[in-house]
Parts: C-alpha cells; sequence; structure tokens
C-alpha cells in the first residue's frame, strides 16, 4: 500500500516563471571545479603557513 | 603545457602557479560532465527522461558551464511541462554562450508563443496549488485543480502523477491506470508512475522501457573537452581500470566533498531570515494561486451571467408577443360584447385599433368577420349622424363622422358617394376651396355614375368662376 506521507513527500512545487528570475540569482551553483580548486588553495595556503 | 583554466604556461608538474588548479584533475572533472551528458543524451533519446534530467543535472554539478547539458536539460523539462526549469537552463546557457548557442533560439520560440507560454505557467501554478491541497487532505480539490491543469497541459507529468495519486486515494485504480500509462508514455522510467503501476497491478510487472540505442549509434558531446569521447579516449584518461564504478566513486565523494565544502565555504544564511522568506514566498504563491483560480471564476460566472441574460431576453421577448396577442384577444371580446350592447361606433372604434401581427389564421379570420360585422353598421350609423350635424350647421362634427364613415364603410357601399360630397360640401362651406375641388374631383373619379357626380361637376364650375 501507498503510505500517503511518503508519497507527498515526492512531490515539489514547479518553478513557475515570476521565480525563474530569482531562481538564476539564488542558484550560484558551485561546481566541482570550484571546489577542486577551493580544496587545492586551501592545501597550499597550509603548506606555505608551515 | 597551458592551463585548461587559466591558459596559463605550466612549466612543470600537474598544478597551475596562478589558478591553483591541478590540470589532471580539471581536464578529468570536465570529460566527466561530459560523459555524464553524453548518457543524459542517449537516456533522453530512449524517452527515460526522469534518469536523463537526473544525469545531466550531475553533468552540471560537474562543470556549470556546460551549456549543451543545460540546453538538453532545458528540453528534458520542457518535455515534462516545466516550462520555467527549461527557461531557467536556457537563459544560463546563453548567458554562458551567446553565439550559435540553440538556447537563444529555443528562449526566443517560448517568449514568441506568449499566450501558451502563460497557460504553460497557469498550469504549473494549479498544479502548486493542488499539491498544496493534498497536503491539506483536501483531495477532490486537488483534482479540480489537477484536470485544470491538464486540460491546458496534457503533458504536465508532476500533475499526472499526482492526479492518479489522488484517484489511489480514492480507489478508483481503473482513471489512476489510465494516468500512470500516459507517464510511462511521457516517460518511461518514472519512479513515481512505476511505483503506481505496481501498486495498481499487483499481479504484471512493471513495463520495461525499450531503449534500441546502439553503441555506434549513441551521439557524444564533449562541452569544453575534446570534440568527441571515444572508447580509446576514455581508456587514455582514466586507464582500463577506471570505468563506470570509478567514475560513480568519484561522483559520491565529490558529493561528499561538496557538502563539505558547502558547510565551509558559504557565508551562514540565517535560519530566521530564511525561514522568514519561505514562508512569504509560500504565501505569495498561495495568493497567487488564488488569484488565477478566483479569476477563473470570476470569468465564468460571467460568461454564464452573460448567456442566463440572454436567455432570459429570450424569453421576455416571446412573453411578451404572448401577453400582446393574448391583449389584443381581449379587446376584440371587448368589442363584440360593447357592440352586441347597442354601442355600435364605439365598438367599431375598438376593432380599428386591433392589428392582426401574430395572430394565428384562425385568430385573423375571427378579427375579419367582428371588422366586418361591426364596421358595415357603425358606418351607416355614423352617414346619419354626419347628415344630421349638417342639417343642424355643425359642420365640424359632420366631418368628423363622414371622415370616420370612409374609414369603416365596406367597398360598394350606396352611401359612400354623397359622403366623400358632403365633405366637399363641408370644406367649400368653411372656404377651403381647394380641398373641396380636390373632393369633389375624387367623387367624379370614384363614382362617375353617382347622383353626385353630376352635383360635384357643377360645384367644381361655380367655384371656378366665383
Amino acid at each position: 500500500m501507498i503510505n500517503f506521507k511518503e508519497e507527498v513527500s515526492k512531490y515539489k512545487p514547479i518553478l513557475s516563471i515570476e521565480d525563474v528570475e530569482s531562481s538564476i540569482e539564488a542558484d550560484e551553483v558551485k561546481d566541482m571545479m570550484d571546489l577542486l580548486q577551493y580544496i587545492t588553495n586551501q592545501v597550499s595556503q597550509k603548506a606555505s603557513e608551515e | 603545457m597551458k592551463c585548461p583554466n587559466c591558459s596559463n604556461n605550466i612549466e612543470f608538474g600537474n598544478a597551475c602557479n596562478i589558478c591553483g588548479i591541478d590540470t589532471v584533475l580539471f581536464k578529468n572533472t570536465i570529460r566527466i560532465s561530459d560523459l555524464l551528458y553524453n548518457k543524459g543524451l542517449t537516456l533522453a533519446q530512449a524517452g527515460d527522461l526522469s534518469n536523463a534530467k537526473d544525469s545531466l543535472n550531475k553533468s552540471i554539478q560537474f562543470n556549470k558551464n556546460n551549456y549543451y547539458a543545460r540546453n538538453l536539460l532545458g528540453l528534458v523539462y520542457c518535455e515534462i511541462g516545466h516550462v520555467a526549469d527549461a527557461l531557467k537552463q536556457w537563459i544560463i546557457s546563453s548567458s554562458l554562450v551567446s553565439e550559435n548557442n540553440p538556447a537563444t533560439k529555443y528562449i526566443e520560440n517560448l517568449q514568441n508563443s506568449g499566450k501558451d507560454l502563460d497557460l504553460y505557467n497557469d498550469a504549473i501554478k494549479m498544479y502548486n496549488q493542488a499539491l498544496k491541497y493534498i497536503v491539506q487532505k483536501s483531495d477532490d480539490l486537488a483534482i479540480i485543480q489537477l484536470k485544470k491543469a491538464l486540460e491546458i497541459n496534457p503533458k504536465l507529468v508532476d500533475a499526472l502523477n499526482l492526479l492518479s495519486f489522488c484517484y489511489l486515494i480514492q480507489d478508483d485504480k481503473a482513471l489512476a491506470s489510465d494516468l500512470v500509462k500516459k507517464v510511462l508514455a511521457i516517460d518511461c522510467n518514472n519512479p513515481i508512475a512505476l511505483n503506481y503501476y505496481k501498486v495498481i497491478h499487483q499481479t504484471k510487472r512493471a513495463p520495461k522501457p525499450v531503449i534500441n540505442i546502439t553503441e555506434t549509434k549513441r551521439a557524444v558531446y564533449a562541452g569544453q573537452g575534446a570534440n568527441r569521447i571515444s572508447k580509446e579516449e576514455h581508456k587514455k584518461s582514466f586507464g582500463n581500470k577506471f570505468y563506470f564504478s570509478g567514475v560513480i566513486s568519484f561522483i559520491v565523494g565529490a558529493a561528499f566533498m561538496l557538502l563539505i565544502s558547502y558547510l565551509f565555504i558559504l557565508p551562514s544564511i540565517s535560519s530566521d531570515d530564511a525561514e522568514t522568506i519561505a514562508t512569504l514566498q509560500y504565501e505569495l504563491e498561495e495568493l497567487e494561486s488564488l488569484r488565477i483560480l478566483d479569476s477563473m471564476e470570476h470569468e465564468n460566472a460571467l460568461r454564464a451571467r452573460d448567456s442566463q441574460i440572454s436567455d432570459l431576453n429570450a424569453t421576455l421577448a416571446t412573453l411578451s408577443a404572448e401577453v400582446d396577442v393574448q391583449d389584443r384577444l381581449n379587446r376584440m371580446t371587448l368589442a363584440r360584447e360593447t357592440f352586441e350592447s347597442g354601442e355600435i361606433v364605439e365598438a367599431a372604434s375598438i376593432v380599428y385599433a386591433i392589428s392582426d401581427t401574430g395572430f394565428s389564421d384562425e385568430e385573423i379570420e375571427r378579427l375579419e368577420n367582428l371588422r366586418m360585422l361591426v364596421f358595415a353598421s357603425a358606418a351607416n350609423i355614423l352617414y346619419n349622424e354626419g347628415l344630421a350635424h349638417v342639417n343642424a350647421d355643425e359642420l365640424d362634427l359632420a366631418r368628423r363622422a363622414f371622415e370616420t364613415v370612409l374609414l369603416y364603410a365596406p367597398e360598394g357601399a350606396s352611401y359612400l358617394p354623397d359622403t366623400t360630397y358632403q365633405l366637399g360640401v363641408i370644406a367649400e362651406s368653411e372656404e377651403d376651396f381647394e380641398r373641396a375641388i380636390a373632393i369633389f374631383t375624387a367623387v367624379i373619379e370614384n363614382f362617375p355614375n353617382s347622383n353626385r357626380a353630376a352635383n360635384a361637376q357643377t360645384r367644381i364650375n361655380n367655384i371656378i368662376s366665383d
């Protein structure tokens, strides 16, 4: 049988046209390359401190 | 070696001393993004839109500048009715690459179909409202909203699924099954629809999608790295042992790093503010949905009222015509009663004012018979009254009586020549000679064989000689 709460949680509101602009502004995606760059910078910063 | 990120020349090692990236990791990240795009493309071509969407989203997580992945993701979103999500992806894509980017055309197409875009957006809002109704366990209201949304956009997969869920709640498996089949026809591996399919057809296995795309036919694309990714290049990049399991391990690791980094990198947003924004956004959405619903209901009510007014006007016109006919029939009865009571001239004036418009053939015949009966008697009486007034030198009354005789008298009545002649005499007495001559001429022309014709000629001669 279907569990009502569990099933409802699978549904999410769909983005509407009015919210596209704010969604683009809010959605500043950090991709894998940003992360790699960040980690590399952290590691090199620690190394230079030591 | 040139840094693939900032184009700086790297003299030794893999790390760029300007931007600090590891070039090997950088290239491999781009390749993974491209591989995920290729997988997304294959899945999209096979009609497996849910998995294509996941794959393309992952592709963007590896390389946010992969505009091809964004373009395809937009198309996938469009196919399942998420026009705003599609627009978002295409806008970002066209901001990354403005020249020769199909996203520009996609956006133009959407914007040119302005009315359709508005309607699709309305369908989305109806779905969002329905979702709120479902959470409140008002599945009847949700069904109304979802049906309206699907009338506008029958490909809105989430609405189809949610409506199917509503029918399952109401234990209407037949309707739910139809909707599930519609979803699977659009998105063959939609997990929600597959789950419902299993629930509905407990004895049957969920239909397996047929993917007829061979390895050689797979369209492959590499966004910013190599032009195309071949199996050889794949081996070169990752080695023989680094295959898909390696990619998955990398994704899991990367996701973990992403999570940790987000915790450290992103400035902590006040949870209170976020909550307030979310609440306000929710309220705004709710108000917007209510506004759309209200305006639709208002429009429908106005249309219904207009149609009601037209119907009422038509009924009113019919009833007025019926009342008018009935009124004239009543006056016919009154005229007959007046005639029978001896008031013949009064009865004639009532009959004279009755029109036969809208009468049935039988009613017209009745009216004609009444006219013949009443008018002949009335004309005779009025003729005699006219003569009496002439003798009493009451010319005005005499003229009125004779004029009325002309209205009522039947064709060929014996007193018609004299009545006309008397009117001429009265006009002559009133020194209206022009009128008198015209009347006497009419006597001569209309009644040439009557006694009054010779008298009329004499009177004309006298007037002319005077």
